[in-house]
């Protein structure tokens, strides 16, 4: 495979080809590399730690931009579980649905789904963005340490369950709040975060009934006079 | 960890590959586990007669016993052996447990399927390993259900493979991925229901649970929701009919589970490399099931 290419048939090469190949453009120097055919494969694209705008053609499968640092992963089509897990910086745009823990432990840059993510989306995130554009599905931002998370669409029930700092915005219905995850007041600062995180994918933040969910910090540390606190969580 | 596929034709009137979109679909997952792996496949009903489907570990003249019982049960209409899977068309009119046990009582016999539109093939091993044992990327039909299984509960052997056939309920067959944790409380209310089991594994028990309530007139939506609540554990499952498939997944969806769906068909799978991997409609959009969300289609 030739150290410049910047496009990639994957229907030909092994994940472990492809993975080396992004690697070694980023190495080298080329801005952009588009893959087709990338047909749900797992763990495309993962430890891109040079910038680089990798490009799907298709639909990814799960671990796509794991543990990358710093690099741009476009996917026109839709992506599998943990999309984005552990990353470090940079970007990842999934036009299509995701599956579940989007973003997982995610620790910097951003994550956006275009469509609905399933259960455990950004699941102890520890810094970073999650936007989806849909609804995410049950117990997501469970145990958030840190970040944000933006979901446009409906929160399935657990949303936030014992989060220990961060904030989960939701525009659509909250099925319900997960252990400790209570509703905060949402203030100007706010609503200019959404708008310049939404505003570039053309997602509207007006007009929106935000909800603004943060730890209660009930769980932060044990009291018995709270144990009932205690005895929902666990 | 085990792989789930289905596909169905919505049209009452279609039929097609299925035997071939289900053995593309089959192979990726194979990333899920190959101690095993089965299909349950629906072809038109037969008129009149059951198509039998069994392995025959044999000793020299056991095919000819299993098919001297099937003869006096109603008559043997065809029969083909490769290797040891026999396939038989039988008439038949009575119930398809006592058939059963009469097959079965003939030493090292296992009957995978009786019914009139389905028949369950699988084999220890992948897919390829199955279409060589017995053919079925061939079969026309009109939906079917396979499975890729990574063994965690009972032994690697071609009786503990899916998909199980919900005995002795004609075409109604299941393919599951995950861990049943009230199975033995399960099966006990299901055996003091008279239902009998052919293996230890807890798949076959959600099998029979489906199979019970159709049975008493339930639909399938109702049954797919009740299984939501009566069975405690991990699981994706799907279960198909003469009819249709069905799925269900757990209420904290612990196991992956996505359909995706046109006019015309529909595709159920553990993971979307799957259905990436068979030629077809390249604008279907996946999606996942929600935590306890059941979905149905009935042709």
């Amino acid at each position: 495979m030739a150290t410049l290419t910047s496009e990639i048939d994957c229907s030909a090469h092994t994940t472990r080809e492809i993975n080396q190949a992004i690697k070694r453009a980023a190495a080298d120097g080329v801005p952009e590399i588009r893959l087709t055919n990338p047909a749900a494969r797992h763990c495309l694209a993962v430890a891109v730690m040079t910038p680089i705008h990798v490009i799907f053609d298709g639909p990814v499968g799960w671990y796509c931009g794991g543990m990358s640092d710093g690099g741009r992963i476009t996917v026109n089509g839709s992506c599998g579980w943990s999309v984005g897990e552990n990353l470090m910086s940079g970007s990842i745009e999934v036009h299509g649905n995701g599956g579940s823990s989007a973003g997982a432990t995610l620790r910097g840059g951003r994550v956006f789904v275009a469509g609905t993510t399933g259960a455990r989306s950004g699941i102890s995130m520890k810094g970073g963005t999650l936007v989806v554009g849909g609804s995410v599905g049950y117990m997501s931002g469970f145990m958030m340490q840190r970040g944000t998370m933006i979901v446009c669409g409906d929160a399935a029930d657990g949303i936030g369950d014992s989060m220990y700092e961060g904030t989960v915005y939701v525009g659509g219905s909250v099925h319900s709040l997960g252990a400790d995850c209570v509703e905060a007041e949402l203030t100007d600062d706010d609503r200019a975060l959404l708008a310049a995180e939404l505003d570039p994918h053309g997602i509207a933040s007006t007009g929106v009934d935000w909800k603004k969910l943060v730890a209660g910090k009930k769980l932060w540390n044990f009291s018995k006079h709270e144990y009932d606190a205690w005895r929902g969580a666990l | 960890m085990c792989g789930l596929c289905g596909f169905v034709y919505k049209d009452a009137a279609r039929t097609g590959g299925v035997g071939r979109v289900l053995h593309g679909m089959l192979l990726p997952m194979g990333r899920r586990g190959t101690d095993s792996t089965g299909i349950a496949l629906y072809g038109p009903p037969e008129d009149g007669s059951f198509v039998l489907r069994a392995r025959i570990e044999a000793n020299s003249g056991t095919p000819e016993r299993v098919l001297e019982t099937l003869e006096r049960a109603g008559g043997v209409r065809d029969h083909a052996m490769e290797g040891p899977n026999l396939r038989a068309r039988v008439a038949y009119d009575g119930d398809l447990g006592d058939l059963t046990d009469a097959v079965e009582g003939v030493p090292h016999v296992e009957v995978f399927s009786i019914g009139r539109s389905m028949e369950i093939v699988k084999e220890v091993g992948d897919a390829n390993d199955v279409e060589r044992s017995s053919p079925f990327a061939a079969f026309e039909g009109s939906h079917a259900i396979g499975h890729t299984r990574m063994a965690t509960e009972s032994v690697v052997d071609v009786a503990h493979s899916h998909p199980f056939w919900a005995r002795p309920f004609p075409d109604i067959s299941v393919v599951h991925n995950g861990h049943i944790t009230n199975y033995h409380k399960l099966r006990r209310k299901l055996e003091n229901q008279g239902h009998r089991f052919a293996t230890g594994n807890d798949s076959e028990a959600i099998a029979v649970y489906i199979a019970d309530k159709l049975a008493a007139g339930e639909s399938l939506e109702d049954a797919l929701r009740a299984s939501v609540s009566d069975l405690d554990g991990t699981f994706s499952y799907l279960i198909s009919t003469a009819d249709g498939i069905g799925c269900a997944r757990d209420r904290f969806a612990l196991k992956p589970l996505l359909y995706t769906e046109n006019d015309e068909i529909a595709m159920i799978a553990s993971e979307e490399v799957a259905i990436r991997s068979v030629d077809g409609d390249a604008t279907l959009e996946p999606r996942e099931l929600a935590a306890g969300e059941v979905r149905w289609w009935l042709r």
